[in-house]
């Protein structure tokens, strides 16, 4: 949940919890990432291979920042990826639509596209087309693109480490580390 | 009564009263000259710019000699670790190494701007800007810098000559209508970004920065979908508006000189920026 305050007028919404590894840890990478956008499709690979090598010490987040102005079918896939989360898929479509990028995003009616995933994915097609043509989906998706706004995120991806964006480093497993490892040692010492 | 006059008789305090009242005054005038003439020089699209993204080929010869958009003069770093929908980056540029493709980052782009950019001022204005950006504050106005004086200079005499099309069908169009035209209207044909997808009203949108996923409940399932060729689909996606032929020079081509440059046009392959 995250309050927005302005004005005299304070509304609290609810962000989305995609989350990946040690929940209890107090280090905690997020990442704002829009699934056509090519950048993150680089990131994807080293981004899968830090959250496994850091799965047990980290806590990994994946929020929505569809760049509506520069993507014209990533709100479909933003709303397909919240839907599967729905139905606890949501790395499972996180990672079908990154992988299939290239298929969907050029694709003239890409709703379809997401509808054969989710059968794939075994997903239940009913649920998942309501929940994905739902405004509660939009709400998610908006509240996680303003609070990437907040934060200063101005493209995808952007990462944030311990709620402070960071300079995005080399799309690989070793220039990830480095932050991390630093962070993780921060940590210890305190 | 002389003004002279009038003033000698007041006493010293309301002197440098009226006196201050008039410098306040021309101040503001010359201040409010000064910005009525920033504002007035710049297209409206720039005092407010909105972020676009589309394409289209373009192919120049000055006196004779092609004009190479693949040169260092003109191509841009791509940073392919990032997509931004920033506004700060440049509205205009070449980066794929080709001579072909430019790149237009901001809505309502003219021809006489994408000129004015590369150091031809045909359309007025202040030489070295496209003018002035007042979207981010009063006190925060700046001037949007032209990439470089790099095209040739003309000879003399020479004219200007545009055509649109590709080498099966290509017309000749009119040289002011490009200079004054935003390309969407110039090529007759829309950017399929920045639309406006219509939200209601969101109290957020007035405590918050605009975001980015201000979408619809679209769910992406399209009853326009028509058959399309390979080159209908890759126009498409690289949001390509058409293309564009100009000559600078004395005599106007010939035919087979335009047809020439359409010819040299490179076939699209793919998403030119990916995604």
């Amino acid at each position: 949940m995250v309050i927005f305050k302005g004005g005299g007028n304070e509304v609290a919404l609810q962000l989305s919890n995609h989350t990946y590894g040690n929940t209890e840890s107090t280090v905690e990478l997020i990442e704002y990432g829009d699934f056509q956008c090519p950048a993150c499709l680089r990131y994807y690979p080293s981004v899968k291979q830090v959250k496994e090598k850091y799965k047990d010490q980290i806590l990994f987040k994946f929020r929505n920042f569809p760049l509506t102005q520069l993507h014209q079918n990533t709100i479909p896939a933003h709303r397909a990826a919240e839907a599967a989360s729905n139905q606890g898929k949501f790395w499972e479509m996180h990672n079908m639509l990154y992988d299939n990028q290239k298929v969907w995003s050029q694709s003239q009616s890409p709703g379809d596209l997401m509808k054969e995933y989710a059968q794939a994915l075994d997903l239940d097609l009913t649920k998942f087309d309501e929940d994905r043509a739902s405004l509660a989906v939009m709400d998610v998706i908006n509240a996680d693109s303003k609070s990437g706004t907040r934060i200063g995120a101005r493209g995808t991806p952007t990462f944030t480490l311990n709620g402070k964006m960071i300079e995005n480093p080399e799309p690989t497993l070793e220039a990830f580390s480095v932050v991390i490892d630093q962070a993780l040692s921060e940590q210890t010492n305190n | 009564m002389d003004i002279n006059l009038y003033i000698k008789k007041l006493s010293t305090k309301y002197r440098y009263l009226v006196a201050t009242i008039l410098i306040a005054f021309l101040g503001v005038v010359l201040f409010g000259s000064y910005f009525g003439y920033l504002y007035s020089t710049t297209n409206g699209y720039l005092r407010h710019p909105a972020i676009d993204h589309y394409h289209f080929r373009t192919q120049m010869e000055v006196d004779g000699v092609a004009v190479d958009f693949a040169g260092s003069d003109f191509q841009e770093e791509y940073d392919h670790n990032s997509c931004s929908a920033d506004l700060d980056g440049d509205p205009i540029d070449f980066h794929d190494s080709e001579d072909q493709m430019t790149h237009i980052h901001w809505s309502g782009v003219t021809g006489g701007d994408f000129l004015k950019y590369f150091g031809w001022n045909l359309t007025g204005g202040e030489d070295g800007t496209l003018g002035t950006r007042f979207d981010q504050g009063f006190m925060s106005m700046h001037k949007v810098p032209i990439h470089g004086d790099i095209f040739p200079t003309p000879a003399e005499n020479d004219n200007y000559y545009i055509y649109t099309g590709d080498e099966n069908n290509y017309q000749k169009r009119d040289w002011n209508e490009f200079l004054n035209s935003d390309f969407e209207d110039f090529f007759g044909k829309k950017s399929y970004l920045n639309k406006d997808y219509g939200t209601s009203f969101n109290i957020l949108d007035l405590l918050t920065a605009k975001t980015y996923a201000q979408g619809t409940v679209s769910d992406g399932h399209s009853t326009d979908t028509v058959n399309e060729s390979v080159e209908e689909k890759l126009t498409r996606i690289n949001n390509l508006l058409g293309n564009i032929v100009i000559f600078v020079q004395e005599q106007e081509p010939t035919d087979e000189q335009i047809l020439a440059k359409f010819q040299n046009l490179q076939p699209l392959t793919d998403s030119v920026c990916g995604g």
